[in-house]
């Protein structure tokens, strides 16, 4: 299959400066993340507040630049082109924001919304965007009566549904989806997901998913990355990542999340402290402070992600160690 | 006999012309050392009926009916003076955004001992002391030195769990938590979920959970009630709630989660939306979105039945 999207070594940094301006410091959102994803599939990116996942699905949108690094669209780099070349490339990449209450303009009617991004990109005629904005909405499960209503008008789930309708108004090859159930409730929750498959199924596009539940990651993803402060530390196929984690912060994340279900008597493993400032990133391998397999080489060296072909990759040096300790 | 008891709580709110049922005659009680757990989605009610046990429902909000007798004693028929002493003291809330709750401006230490010294728990001379225990007690490292730190230079955790310290600081009866862990990273989550069982087991306590995640539900609760547009559509033993639930709606919310341990094709949806708290569709209020609901379930509310022992459903699948 044709990789869509392919993202190398890209990091991104903030500049902060402190009150008086007299030092500047960088926040280091994106670490070196590097994967791709290929054509009618979804990469999940999972991890905790701060660990640089939505950073990232901004910066493959290109609303900020990255720092360094390289972002491919079908084998094209996007990172250096003109911003006229940029506005045409933007109609391949959508996004699906968290909040559908503050990513619709209140004052638009729904027909208005639906038909700006029709006549942004030239996507059909002008005389077409009616039947358009209508097949729009039948194809997110609402009804040609609300048109001429405004977002107000709508509930949560209908309002994402609205947002879902305007990404794939311009047909994307690639989207990405920051967070856009999070803001649900459960009930509506799996409605927006299973819309969200079968428009997969039926357009084709990619997707990059984006969010902090590990139950709606493994719903929706055939590959997963697990970020921690602006790195990809383990990445693979959705089942291998969940049945059989390898890096110690991926199985605290999966041990951490509660299971409905009182009969389940699994094994926590709990860590100590909190996520460290993205600031000062510790030295190392960046979750050391916090793992308790931790060793000495772990404080100074950087474990590089590796592993058995394209199908898991850990960035922990335990891996090593545990082969070297197998060998003897 | 019950620690607390709520029986027929009604609490509405009056905007304009519109009447908002937001909790509509619900009963329950929650007994010594339990934890009981409410869950639901948004407008069920259920912080509204925290809001209700705490008399914090404000205008143009009202408890309109209803008794909520803690200790053999009818909060409703207390002076405002008499329930502040309760508050805080024998009934204490932590809710779910922790930097909403502390005061910005006051170190957490002073706000530690302010709910000493209202409630004369130790001595002035003592409370200095007993905070800085507190602090120890729910695990912040160097509590000494962090006892002069304002709350934003704290965690979203560890913000919480200063929350938690000035909630048990009088070692209370019972402790509303509303939501504890909804804004907090799943990490922080589970260690704050173990903090509150550990703090409950020690000091006695029962708890009301609030929350809407059947994760939460399961891995803490004794007991739970299901909400759903100011309405119990059941009540039952965590055990039997997930052995077999009763209602519809119970039965929808547990198969519509992902699951994180198993994976299916397509996940089960209930269809429809929650509706708008002024506009309940008579009869049963999940008939619009059952896929069982008959004329009946369309012309008259159920009543809430006990099915056997301690599992109550209203359904009518279930009368007779």
């Amino acid at each position: 299959m044709n990789k869509i999207i392919e993202v190398k070594d890209l990091t991104k940094q903030f500049a902060v400066t402190s009150k008086l301006g007299a030092k500047t410091e960088f926040v280091k959102a994106v670490n070196g993340v590097s994967f791709d994803v290929l054509e009618g599939e979804t990469l999940g990116l999972v991890g905790e507040s701060g660990c640089g996942k939505s950073t990232t699905g901004r910066l493959i949108l290109r609303l900020i630049k990255p720092t360094s690094g390289d972002i491919f669209l079908e084998g094209k780099n996007i990172n250096q082109i003109s911003d006229k070349e940029l506005r045409k490339i933007r109609k391949d990449i959508q996004v699906v924001f968290q909040n559908p209450y503050s990513a619709l303009d209140p004052k638009m009617t729904i027909s208005d919304i639906l038909s700006e991004p029709l006549s942004i990109h030239k996507v059909v005629h002008k005389y077409q965007y009616e039947k358009e904005v209508k097949r729009l909405l039948s194809l997110v499960g609402l009804s040609e009566k609300d048109m001429k209503k405004f977002p107000h008008e709508f509930s949560g789930g209908q309002r994402q549904r609205i947002g879902i309708a305007r990404a794939i108004a311009t047909k994307p090859k690639f989207i990405i989806c920051d967070e856009p159930v999070s803001a649900l409730d459960v009930s509506v929750q799996s409605q927006i997901l299973n819309l969200l498959t079968e428009l997969q199924n039926e357009l084709k596009v990619s997707y990059l998913f984006i969010a902090h539940g590990l139950n709606v990651i493994r719903h929706m993803s055939n590959k997963v990355g697990v970020m921690y402060l602006g790195k990809i530390v383990e990445i693979g196929d959705v089942d291998e990542i969940y049945n059989n984690p390898i890096h110690p912060y991926t199985k605290t994340l999966l041990s951490s999340a509660p299971i409905p279900d009182p009969f389940n008597d699994r094994e926590r493993q709990i860590i100590k402290g909190e996520v460290p400032s993205p600031i000062n990133i510790p030295a190392g391998c960046a979750f050391h402070p916090r793992c308790q397999h931790a060793m000495e080489i772990c404080k100074h060296k950087m474990p590089f992600l590796k592993g058995s072909g394209s199908q898991h990759k850990v960035a922990c040096h335990l891996i090593d160690y545990n082969e070297k300790f197998r060998g003897e | 006999m019950s620690l607390l008891e709520v029986r027929d709580l009604k609490t509405y709110f009056y905007i304009g012309n519109q009447v908002i049922k937001a909790v509509d005659g619900i009963s329950f009680s929650v007994e010594r050392n339990e934890t009981l757990a409410i869950v639901g989605e948004s407008g069920s009610g259920k912080s509204v009926t925290a809001l209700s046990v705490m008399r914090l429902i404000n205008p143009p909000g009202k408890v309109i009916e209803g008794d909520i007798n803690y200790n053999n004693v009818n909060l409703q028929k207390l002076s405002e003076k008499q329930m502040c002493m309760v508050r805080g003291d024998r009934v204490s809330m932590i809710y779910q955004e922790p930097m909403m709750s502390l005061n910005p401006a006051i170190s957490v230490g002073e706000q530690i001992r302010e709910a000493l010294l209202i409630h004369k728990t130790v001595p002035k001379s003592e409370s200095k002391k007993r905070a800085i225990q507190l602090m120890n007690f729910v695990s912040i490292p160097e509590a000494q030195v962090r006892y002069n730190d304002l709350p934003a230079k704290f965690s979203g955790g560890m913000r919480q769990r200063i929350m938690i310290a000035i909630a048990i600081a009088c070692n209370p009866d019972l402790l509303i938590a509303d939501e504890p862990t909804t804004a907090l990273d799943v990490t922080i989550q589970s260690e704050i979920m173990e903090l509150l069982r550990s703090m409950k087991n020690k000091l006695n306590m029962s708890m009301l959970l609030i929350t809407h995640d059947l994760g939460v539900v399961a891995e803490n609760a004794d007991r739970v009630i299901v909400m759903y547009c100011g309405k119990i559509m059941e009540e039952a033993s965590v055990q039997d709630l997930f052995r077999k639930p009763m209602h519809p709606y119970t039965v929808g919310l547990m198969k519509c989660i992902p699951r994180i341990d198993s994976s299916v094709d397509k996940l089960y949806s209930i269809p429809g939306y929650i509706p708008h708290p002024s506009q309940f569709p008579e009869g049963c209020r999940f008939n619009d979105r059952c896929e069982r609901a008959t004329d009946k379930c369309r012309e008259k509310m159920p009543e809430l039945i006990e099915i056997h022992e301690g599992h109550k459903v209203r359904c009518w699948q279930h009368h007779d």
